[in-house]
């Protein structure tokens, strides 16, 4: 008997990949409406092609496809803010990453930085003996009982050449304003906010438990970070990594945790700082999406530039809530996007179009993100990249500028 | 172990279907019932509150002569009523009927069978011993008295106003604002007929300004009530107008001279008004008030323009608020909606763009005595190409407002059929999901697409005026995914009209507040039953219709308004009213006259009586709240049915191993 041989594309809903999904912190995929909010809102609209909202609809259903987009979100909040329904978008994409971790689905470069904070504590592949070198040569003083505020510095402030010039004008700020401070050198290790967000959580629970080991020794009543994907760590992610509380939580206890911008701005209140020096420049202000949009610092980094004399300060388009993310969340630091086709990119022609020479900015990531983008338009001239720290450094220096 | 008191208990054990039986073993617990000093019976049911179920409750006391019932079942709030109906009719006093809650309370809140059959049993064991201790106690009969008041004078106040007058009664209709029309006479068509709302709300607004049977108080608000269902007192400001309204004749030129202008309100702003001023033209009543607050004479003695002009000498510059007393049967809560205007219009450029407008300004601009004359143009007098339209803004989102409104749908439907009607422009609505439930809604669904708006499935993240092409440049671009066709688009248009939900208004809550109701966490005022009793409310002779229970339609509005108005009208006919035998008393013998539960009850039911210098209880306006019995010091004051020694002996069974 001849039989009919037809091709079929049968999709049938793969429930047992949601539910694994959703047993990896990702249960509020049922909870989400599909209107789209999060796709009209994210930053990536106008770059490239990507539906938050469709993601969330192929991962709750078991669809083939949600593994293709897993790894563009960086993170940044905008959706989660926006969403109706109070989803953690964010968390549903870091659920579905874990998964693909396993299998090593991942974007090839993120195997160094995950491979690196498991074996020396810090993203970047640097020895943990090397991590102080700067901090001493700079004098800083070590926490001790007695110092008031721990200056818990980034991997990135430790170890990356630019932005240790960074951590040089944080530490000559809190000179100037008469801070008791000191640091932890090769005792700190990563916050582990990176593994999280990639993913790895073994590689975030081990950076955790060590710097909770510390944090528990020293008992600092003040800890100061130069990162703010620190601040989010130690202040929220450690106890509520899911981010069920919408991280209001202020960490360990006693512990008070602040970037150091908020230290700034409070010295400035009191009178213990006082820039004279000027800084003719044309600063606009990049929000950091995890100290605006996830620890709701918005106004002390404004208040620090308002404090500068000479400086001209102008917002973007996109500011505060709405600020446009650098694309360093999430891995993006590490993972490949091609030129004219990155976040930073639509973020340095928004602080072209305000009509600024320089981008102010809290975050070592941002940082990077930015100056790579500048860089890869040759704008090295037109536009530069500038921590709050570094700008109140110069304006607190002797001489008139 | 207590001692037999020569009661006869029957205890009942309900399955409620498999409510309490899937959980709780039914027959266990009617077992140990069995072992209690003076049980005579116990039976275990499928249905107790059934026919059969009380007829079973019946036919025991009649064969076992049983002086005491106790019934496990679901919560007394459903059934208590039933069982001590079927205990009366068997000739036993009501009150020695007691029910226990093994539904609610017990089956319905734990899955573990072992631990729910033990709790069941204590509480069986419990109200056997505490119905040994009732005492009979029996219903009052009041008189019920005539006339009604109707809080709100929008188009539930006013229709349930009107069916009440039509219905013999005398109505008090009290309304803040100087006109009635609430914000039925804001709007310009109707959905789904596309009525002109003003033509077929001012017949109504007429009636009410000319009907024999209702006293209508506009400017004028309820500023306390007291009493109880069938004997209601209230008191009512009406604010100083300024104008002698008995005197005016409305001829209008107080308006035409008043030099002093200020943003309009039924005109959400967009145009102005005079501080002597009528809201709109067919305001009923159609007299002038006038605004102290923007009026150049009571600001800094200046003008008095209106005065001069005015023919009858109408004006009153020491006019004084008045004060209302009245009595009625009961009360209509008619207290309408706010439209929401949060932060969630900020976010999509309202306030920031000129051409961004909420549904009410839009209302508004299409409304031909409105600030246009009805003609649809831009702020610079163009007519817009393009609108876009968006839905839910701040409704079912979890950081505004959580709920549905129900009318946002259609009314935005029917805006895009005006616009379309109008102007001929391209409209781009933008939804999440089309709710169209009503009779004929559908239809106009359908209307809308054939006539050619373009409905995209997509809430609208962002509305910037940052053009990234050349088609962009100069319009309000709209950014929102069509999830449907699942791209993300940029749809540039000249006008934007954000499609807001309803609030519960800012006053309903004094009002609830005055009558003692609750409202929920979104500020509506809360039904008695969301199902069965959409109108009643805890407080009995308070009934509700209208927006301030919940967001609905005109359809929906006018029903309530006379379903309320048809509870009134009840209450009358029986003409009495039963008040609860479950009240407080304090006991003259012991009270020391501290005066301590005068100020706590809340009813006021508690009187000082300075001859004989003990408080006493009116057992009518006496709910049996019980906080007196708790606060007093002496014991004089206790709750019947709820006494020391029945709480007691009920902790007891409980606790017995």
């Amino acid at each position: 008997m001849a039989s009919a041989e037809v091709s079929l594309k049968i999709a049938a809903p793969m429930l047992e990949v949601a539910q694994t999904v959703q047993e990896q912190g990702g249960e509020q995929l049922k909870e989400c409406y599909q209107c789209g909010t999060c796709t009209a809102v994210c930053p990536w609209g106008d770059l490239r092609s990507f539906s938050p909202r469709r993601f969330i609809e192929l991962a709750r259903t078991g669809l083939e496809g949600f593994e293709n987009d897993a790894w563009t979100c960086v993170t940044c909040k905008r959706c989660w803010d926006r969403c109706p329904q109070d989803i953690n978008i964010p968390q549903l994409f870091q659920s579905v990453r874990r998964i693909l971790l396993e299998s090593s689905s991942n974007p090839r470069t993120l195997n160094q930085p995950l491979g690196s904070i498991r074996a020396v504590g810090n993203p970047w592949g640097e020895p943990v003996e090397k991590r102080e070198a700067w901090a001493r040569q700079a004098e800083v003083p070590v926490y001790g009982p007695g110092t008031e505020h721990l200056l818990f510095t980034c991997c990135t402030n430790d170890y990356d050449a630019r932005n240790k010039r960074d951590s040089q004008a944080i530490v000559e700020v809190l000179r100037a304003a008469g801070a008791s401070f000191g640091h932890l050198g090769n005792d700190q290790r990563c916050c582990g906010d990176l593994a999280y967000t990639a993913g790895d959580t073994a590689a975030f629970e081990q950076m955790r438990e060590a710097n909770r080991a510390t944090f528990g020794r020293v008992r600092a009543g003040s800890v100061l970070l130069t990162s703010p994907h620190c601040l989010h760590a130690f202040k929220n992610r450690y106890d509520d990594p899911e981010g069920r509380k919408r991280g209001d939580g202020n960490g360990q206890g006693e512990t008070r945790y602040r970037h150091v911008v908020e230290l700034f701005a409070e010295a400035l209140k009191a009178g213990a700082l006082k820039p004279t020096r000027k800084v003719a420049r044309k600063v606009t202000y990049h929000d950091p999406c995890y100290l605006g949009r996830y620890n709701g610092v918005y106004d002390a980094p404004r208040e620090v530039l308002a404090a500068v004399p000479g400086l001209e300060f102008r917002e973007m388009a996109h500011h505060r809530e709405a600020s446009l993310c650098c694309g360093g969340g999430g891995g993006g630091v590490w993972v490949e996007t091609a030129k004219g086709e990155r976040l930073g990119d639509l973020r340095i022609r928004e602080a072209l179009d305000a009509g600024a020479d320089t981008i102010a900015t809290a975050c070592p990531f941002c940082v990077q993100m930015l100056e790579s983008s500048i860089l890869s338009f040759g704008l090295e001239e037109q536009l530069k990249v500038a921590t709050v720290a570094e700008l109140l450094a110069e304006s607190l220096r002797p001489g008139e500028g | 172990m207590t001692k037999p008191s020569g009661h006869r208990i029957g205890v009942y054990v309900c399955h409620c279907g498999v409510n309490i039986s899937s959980v709780v073993n039914v027959t266990e617990v009617a077992a140990q019932a069995a072992k209690e000093d003076d049980v005579v019976l116990t039976k275990d049911y499928k249905f107790m509150c059934s026919a059969p179920g009380q007829d079973l409750i019946r036919a025991d006391i009649a064969e076992h002569k049983l002086d005491r019932v106790v019934v496990a079942a679901c919560s007394p709030r459903m059934h208590d009523d039933t069982f001590r109906g079927a205990c009366a009719k068997a000739g036993l006093n009501p009150y020695f009927s007691h029910m226990v809650n093994i539904r609610e309370q017990d089956s319905w809140v734990t899955k573990d069978k072992a631990l729910a059959t033990q709790k069941a049993s204590a509480l069986v064991r419990a109200a056997v011993r505490r119905v040994r201790r009732h005492e009979p106690l029996y219903s009052k009969e009041v008189d019920v008295q005539p006339g009604v008041l109707v809080i709100g004078g929008g188009i539930a106040g006013i229709q349930a106003a009107l069916t009440i007058a039509d219905g013999g009664q005398h109505v008090w209709l009290v309304e803040k604002e100087p006109t009635i029309g609430g914000h039925m006479a804001r709007f310009d068509k109707t959905f789904p007929t596309l009525d002109c709302s003003a033509c077929i709300l001012t017949p109504k607004m007429n009636a009410v300004g000319s009907h024999p049977n209702i006293t209508l108080l506009t400017s004028s608000e309820v500023k306390d009530v007291s009493g109880y269902i069938g004997n209601f007192k209230a008191v009512i400001e009406t604010r100083a107008r300024y104008v002698d309204h008995d005197v005016c004749n409305g001829c209008g030129l107080c308006m035409e001279k008043c030099p002093k202008k200020v943003p309009s309100e039924f005109d959400e702003g967009l145009v102005q008004r005079k501080a002597i001023y009528i809201p709109f033209p067919q305001a009923v009543p159609n007299k002038p008030v006038i605004d102290r607050d923007a009026c150049t004479f009571f600001q800094n003695g200046k003008c008095k323009a209106c005065e001069k002009i005015c023919g009858p000498q109408a004006i009153r510059w020491d006019d004084k608020p008045r004060m209302t007393e009245v009595q009625v049967g009961s009360v209509v809560v008619a207290t309408g909606f706010e439209m929401y205007r949060g932060p969630a219009l900020a976010e999509l450029g309202y306030g920031k763009y000129p051409e961004v407008y909420h549904a009410l300004e839009f209302e508004r601009l299409n409304n031909a005595s409105g600030p246009t004359e009805g003609k649809i143009a831009m702020r610079d007098g163009r007519t817009p190409q393009s609108v876009a339209i968006v839905h839910c803004v701040g409704s079912r989102d979890k950081k505004y407002k959580p709920y549905c409104s129900r009318v946002c749908c259609m009314y935005s439907l029917k805006f895009a059929h005006l616009i379309k009607e109008k102007t001929g422009a391209e409209v781009w609505e933008f939804y999440i999901d089309v709710r169209s439930p009503g009779k004929a809604y559908e239809e106009f669904y359908d209307r809308i697409r054939e006539e050619g708006t373009h409905l995209i499935r997509g809430k609208v993240g962002q509305v910037t005026d940052a053009a990234l092409t050349d088609d962009e440049r100069g319009k309000l671009i709209v950014v929102a995914e069509d999830t449907l066709a699942q791209q993300r688009l940029r749809v540039p248009v000249d006008m934007v009209i954000l499609s807001p939900g309803l609030a519960s208004a800012p006053k309903s809550l004094a009002v609830a507040q005055l009558l003692k109701c609750s409202t929920d966490k979104d500020g509506f005022l809360i039904e008695k039953h969301p199902k069965l009793a959409p109108i009643e409310t805890a407080t009995d002779g308070v009934f509700l219709a209208g927006c301030c229970q919940g967001p609905k339609d005109i359809p929906d509005t006018v029903a309530q308004a006379q379903a309320a108005a048809s509870m009134s009208l009840q209450l009358v006919g029986k003409g009495k009213v039963l008040i609860e035998g479950r009240t407080a008393w304090a006991d003259s013998e012991l009270c020391s006259g501290c005066r301590i539960c005068n100020s706590l009850c809340p009813y006021g039911a508690i009187t000082f009586d300075e001859a004989k210098k003990v408080s006493v209880v009116n057992e009518v306006l006496c709910k049996g709240c019980g906080t007196c019995a708790a606060a007093c010091p002496s014991g004089a004051a206790q709750a019947r049915h709820f006494k020391d020694d029945q709480i007691f002996t009920e902790i007891e069974g409980v606790l017995a191993p």
